[in-house]
């Protein structure tokens, strides 16, 4: 793939976590391209630093060291309202437990990256109706998200990812609170949505979900390693 | 504005999520906003608001001082009066004003009623810049006389006595069975000085017009426009000082001092007043403390919910603002109740006041009061919201562990330690003040007052001489020590430690000169000195003193 098609470049990725005396090195020296339209899993064990980096890429975080290229411009060291900003325009987020917001309906939940981003109401009402149709949650825009099963949850927070039309949809774990048959369903509507042109990155460490994926990235121990790696790692 | 009724929106809905945390936070900001609005209310009542007249900047009490005995203010004496007004440049106009009981005859009652008079000089509604509802003031001259001879009624007096009858002006009644012709009626709620029901010409006697020793007048005046309170001052030492190189026998160490009227008439209240406020303003702050300690107890419980919007492009800014827009409606609906509370508090203030307040003092909340609750809202919101606002959007984006960890607790600890040191800080200062008052209750006052009733009797100069009072004096008196259970009786001029010292509305000695020797009897002193002898302060007169055990008569000549 070109150059210019890599919506993600990391480059020497490092972060290190320091508690009193202790230095915890969360990702060694990542290097990673994620071409637009993509659909990459990344896999692991527990601790291996597969949510560090994805808080990374999701500008949640920044890095100690390294570079990271997002859509062509170097943010691995913009300050907090920049990272907001580019968080909301650029990144939606899917996360295991949902964190829909209790308070909100479902609409509220799904219009608020936009309402962040100071869009008129009208424009809101039209996107969050058009992301809530693509999920199949239009009829439940009024309820509460306890009034959600959690299928429905997650559903609608696939809505409030992809309302903003971001370049990519960080999921994290994003089947790990559902059963299988709301998994399944909330993968099938992943892989629509990258079938429609999204660009996702997904961390699971369930294989099953994983094969949805164009790519499979394994971590071991804060590196990315090859499958020939992990086979040796395991033995 | 849109996002920002989206943010009270949310506002609301979160805060009807959680009644108990909004119910405790609304009542503790209420009560203290409440207590705040009250005693502003007070505040702003007595320090802050002009006094109900024109230019009420200009307006001054003119005072005798000795400095050399200690004496910053003093009343003065009728010649000393006329000469001050005669030889001082400062002023547009200079008016005498005393006080004291007359009987009234007319109207629609036919019992005579006793009334407090102001006694003033002719000038005096026009130094104010009041003008009577009906008919006119007094006329130059008209405080010439030996007595007076026309009469102003307030207001009041004019509805209760003449049932508001638009055709009084011009009547004849009787002022201590004298005639007098009523020509003006004052504006409504004009009671000035406080409480006094009617005012006549400041009238004397040709001798009271020759006693410069007989200190009793009170003297307000109206400073020029352009002669600043300084130039004043020294213009009335100097002349001050002439008339004690000129009078040197009753005047010897006596200048005369300028100080303004409006703090003059609040110097008794001003300390307690703000000492009440700084009270009330630490237990605002008590309350913030608890407050912003809720709000970082729910902060923490909203880690998980301000990680997600800052994920979705909440800046800190933005999170602050979402935080502090709670902080807002939860201070509204406490400042709502504060205000609420406030009125009652004001009442309670009104009732609770050991003393009646002075009529000049209108005890309402206006519209700066409302501005002073509003700003103390909006202080209030930044008091109690903002650290832990501040505090909450420094959560981290991919968890909200922080929140609840050692920084959050540290500062819970700080909330907790400043609530207690100032509770104690509050604890204390009332501790005191109770101190304070049972020592001054303690107190011995230098007599033995169980037991004691007073009488006061009013005798008209119109029909009691001199000689005549001395002699009602001494039969009364001999009266009342034959009655059974009558240890003592005595008759004095001023009754010692009476409930008040100061001539309604105004707050200086009524009588600093010596009572004719006359006019103080044996008993009298020998019971000031007798500490063990029972005294009396008051009662309704010879009849009530029945079942006394001694009586004192006091007499107003």
């Amino acid at each position: 793939m070109s150059e210019q098609h890599a919506l993600i470049t990391l480059e020497g990725l490092t972060k290190v976590f320091y508690t009193d005396e202790v230095e915890t090195h969360a990702l060694s020296g990542i290097h990673l391209r994620i071409e637009k339209g993509e659909y990459v899993a990344i896999s692991g064990p527990s601790g291996c630093g597969k949510s560090t980096l994805l808080s990374i890429l999701g500008l949640l975080d920044s890095p100690t060291a390294g570079t990271y290229i997002l859509n062509s411009n170097p943010v691995q060291s913009l300050d907090l309202s920049q990272r907001a900003r580019i968080r909301n325009r650029e990144i939606g987020f899917i996360f295991q437990s949902f964190n829909l917001i209790g308070d909100l309906t479902v609409f509220e939940n799904v219009e608020l990256p936009l309402t962040y981003r100071g869009m008129a109401a009208s424009e809101r009402k039209a996107r969050c109706g058009e992301a809530l149709e693509k999920v199949g949650m239009a009829h439940r825009a009024k309820h509460l998200p306890s009034q959600l099963s959690g299928g429905q949850q997650q559903r609608v927070a696939v809505a409030r990812a992809l309302v903003g039309k971001p370049s990519v949809l960080l999921a994290d774990e994003p089947t790990g609170n559902l059963d299988s048959k709301n998994g399944e369903a909330v993968m099938d509507l992943l892989h629509e949505l990258h079938r429609g042109g999204a660009t996702i990155v997904m961390v699971t460490h369930d294989p099953r979900f994983a094969r949805h994926a164009d790519r499979t990235i394994h971590m071991f121990d804060g590196r990315v390693v090859d499958e020939s790696e992990i086979a040796s790692l395991s033995a | 504005m849109d996002s920002l009724l989206t943010d009270v929106r949310q506002a609301l809905r979160a805060l009807r999520r959680a009644p108990g945390f909004a119910l405790t936070a609304i009542a503790a900001i209420g009560l203290g906003l409440g207590a705040n609005t009250a005693v502003f209310t007070a505040v702003h009542a007595f320090l802050l608001r002009a006094l109900p007249f024109p230019e009420p900047e200009r307006l001054v009490f003119v005072y005798q001082a000795n400095p050399a005995r200690g004496i910053e203010r003093d009343v003065t004496s009728i010649p000393n009066f006329e000469d001050w007004r005669r030889e001082s440049h400062s002023f547009t106009a200079m008016a005498g004003v005393d006080t004291r009981r007359m009987a009234l005859a007319g109207g629609r009652e036919p019992e005579p009623q006793a009334l407090t008079v102001a006694t003033v000089s002719a000038n005096y509604f026009d130094l104010l810049g009041v003008a009577p509802a009906l008919g006119r003031g007094f006329s130059a001259g008209e405080d010439a006389g030996e007595y007076p001879e026309t009469i102003v009624i307030s207001d009041a007096l004019w509805r209760s006595r003449f049932g508001g009858d638009p055709g009084v002006v011009g009547r004849s009644v009787r002022l201590d069975e004298r005639p007098a012709t009523v020509v003006g009626v004052g504006p409504p709620g004009f009671a000035w000085p406080d409480g006094v029901e009617a005012w006549v010409p400041l009238t004397a006697s040709p001798q009271d017009r020759e006693q410069r020793g007989a200190l009793f007048l009170p003297v307000i005046a109206r400073i020029k426009p352009g002669v600043t309170l300084e130039a004043s001052q020294a213009d009335m030492r100097r002349v001050g000082a002439e008339l004690a190189r000129r009078y040197p026998r009753p005047n010897e160490g006596w200048t005369a001092d300028v100080q303004p009227a409006h703090g003059e008439l609040v110097r008794d209240y001003r300390a307690a007043l703000l000492v009440l406020m700084g009270a009330v303003a630490l237990i605002l702050l008590i309350a913030c403390a608890n407050v912003a300690n809720l709000l970082l107890v729910r902060a923490a419980a909203r880690a998980r919910e301000l990680s997600t919007r800052s994920a979705l492009g909440a800046s800190r800014l933005r999170l602050v603002r979402q935080l502090l827009t709670e902080s807002l409606v939860l201070a509204l609906a406490g400042g709502a109740l504060g205000f609420g509370l406030g009125f009652g508090g004001i009442e309670a203030l009104r009732a609770l006041s050991p003393v009646p307040l002075p009529a000049w003092v209108e005890l309402r909340p206006d519209a700066s009061v409302l501005a002073f609750c509003a700003a103390l809202t909006v202080l209030t919101t930044l008091g109690f919201g903002l650290f832990p606002a501040l505090f909450a959007s420094r959560a981290p984006l991919a968890s909200g562990a922080r929140i609840a960890g050692d920084p959050a607790r540290r500062a819970q600890r700080g909330f907790v330690v400043a609530q207690v040191g100032l509770a104690f800080a509050l604890l204390a200062c009332a501790g005191l003040l109770l101190r304070s008052f049972e020592r001054l209750s303690a107190t011995s006052p230098g007599f033995e007052a169980t037991g004691a009733v007073a009488a006061r009797m009013r005798l008209p100069d119109t029909r009691y001489t001199r000689e005549r009072r001395i002699q009602y004096a001494d039969e009364a008196l001999a009266r009342l020590r034959a009655l059974p259970g009558v240890e003592a009786a005595a008759a004095v001029q001023t009754v010692p430690l009476p409930a008040s010292t100061t001539t309604p509305g105004y707050a200086w000695r009524t009588s600093p000169s010596p009572p004719p020797t006359s006019a103080r009897s044996p008993a009298s002193t020998r019971s000031r000195r007798a500490t063990s002898r029972r005294w009396a302060f008051r009662c309704c007169g010879a009849a009530a003193s029945t079942s006394a055990t001694a009586a004192t008569i006091a007499w107003w000549p």
